[in-house]
């Protein structure tokens, strides 16, 4: 192999493993702001369910709004503010909804399944 | 932990601390400040898009895709990174969950599966799934030294973490109903069906009609999972069959 060959060689794979590099680099980046981003949304969205109030039966957060106990709203503090009806960290809330049986169904499943 | 979506509660329903209350059928729900319930359901989402991303790039380097501009190394590279930072997020996504005191999950929860009381089968399905990333990257940086055939048996493993993962994020349920969340993780499945069936039509396995029934598998497996999405996470009330736990037990163990 002559030499020009081999110093090509070497280039190409010294670019190569500069790009991997940068690459990952910025999907790394991308992933870590994606991931702020995606959070602050998830906030937005209880922040959301929280101005929309309780009498709403689906949280637009998609996650299963069907327990008793719920309250959409007013329950993630970490929300953003979106018409001031949030309730602050650590407040009670009474259930607006039907309640969770103390004895309800969800209670076989602390055993496992 | 790859995946995605985080076993979660309900938003807004069980906190921190939970008590039952109110005459014996009643509750109220005492819950605080989560960004660190925010950050678990976010990295568990870009945890699964990685997870993809490498899943992928695996799958181009057995067709043997590459051109001029785009050697093949680059790929082996590629999925190398992409699987060590896939890891990396599913490490901040597991650190959050047991650190955040929104659900009762302590760190054995993380990685024994089946045994939280918080969503048991779905956060043990994350559980096997971070297990088996965990066993991929060490396998693949001791690869050297275990020699191909071992490296390429534990490999294999890495066709059941990822639709493990995706079990995970659709079936714990906190954020399946979130269209965009769907969205992502329907075109990671998507990809990966493409990827696959691609994989299957360069000719592997060798014999055909081991390619044929895997052609079936694939497509049944399609349809299975579309039957039970539409039918179990994408109903109202799935996290009530998902396996959140009592009251009662929240109130014993969350906080």
């Amino acid at each position: 192999m002559r030499r020009d060959e081999v110093r090509f060689a070497v280039a190409a794979r010294d670019d190569g493993l500069r790009r991997v590099r940068r690459l990952t680099l910025r999907i790394g980046a991308v992933g870590v702001v994606g991931s702020a981003a995606i959070a602050v949304a998830f906030s937005h969205l209880s922040g959301s369910a929280a101005a929309s109030g309780p009498a709403r039966g689906a949280n637009p957060a998609g996650s299963g709004t069907q327990q008793g106990s719920t309250q959409p709203g007013g329950t993630q503090p970490g929300g953003t503010g979106q018409g001031g009806t949030q309730q602050g960290g650590g407040s009670l809330q009474a259930p607006a909804q039907n309640v969770v049986p103390a004895q309800g169904p969800a209670q076989g499943v602390s055993g496992g399944s | 932990m790859t995946g995605a979506g985080a076993a979660g509660p309900v938003p807004g329903s069980l906190g921190a601390a939970a008590l039952p209350q109110l005459s014996g059928h009643a509750a109220i729900v005492v819950t605080s400040s989560t960004p660190l319930w925010y950050i678990t359901r976010a990295t568990g989402l870009v945890a699964l898009v990685l997870l993809t991303i490498g899943m992928a790039l695996g799958l181009l380097i057995a067709v043997r895709l590459e051109g001029r501009q785009w050697p093949r190394f680059i790929t082996i590279g590629l999925h190398r990174n992409m699987s060590l930072l896939a890891l990396a997020f599913t490490a901040v996504h597991v650190l959050t969950t047991i650190t955040d005191t929104f659900v009762p999950i302590d760190l054995q929860d993380a990685f024994i599966p089946f045994i939280s009381p918080y969503r048991p089968f779905w956060l043990g399905l994350g559980a096997i799934a971070s297990d088996l990333l965990i066993a991929l990257t060490v396998t693949s940086l001791l690869r050297a030294r275990l020699g191909h055939r071992s490296w390429r048996l534990v490999h294999w493993t890495a066709y059941l973490c990822w639709p493990v993962a995706v079990l995970h994020g659709l079936g714990t349920g906190t954020d399946t109903r979130t269209r965009w969340v769907l969205l992502v993780t329907l075109l990671c499945v998507a990809a990966i069906a493409c990827l696959t069936g691609w994989r299957l039509a360069d000719g592997w396995p060798a014999h055909p009609r081991v390619r044929v029934a895997g052609a079936i598998a694939l497509v049944a497996v399609l349809v299975a999972g579309g039957a039970w999405l539409i039918s179990g996470p994408l109903q109202p009330g799935w996290s009530q069959h998902s396996g959140l736990p009592a009251l009662t037990h929240v109130t014993r163990t969350g906080s």
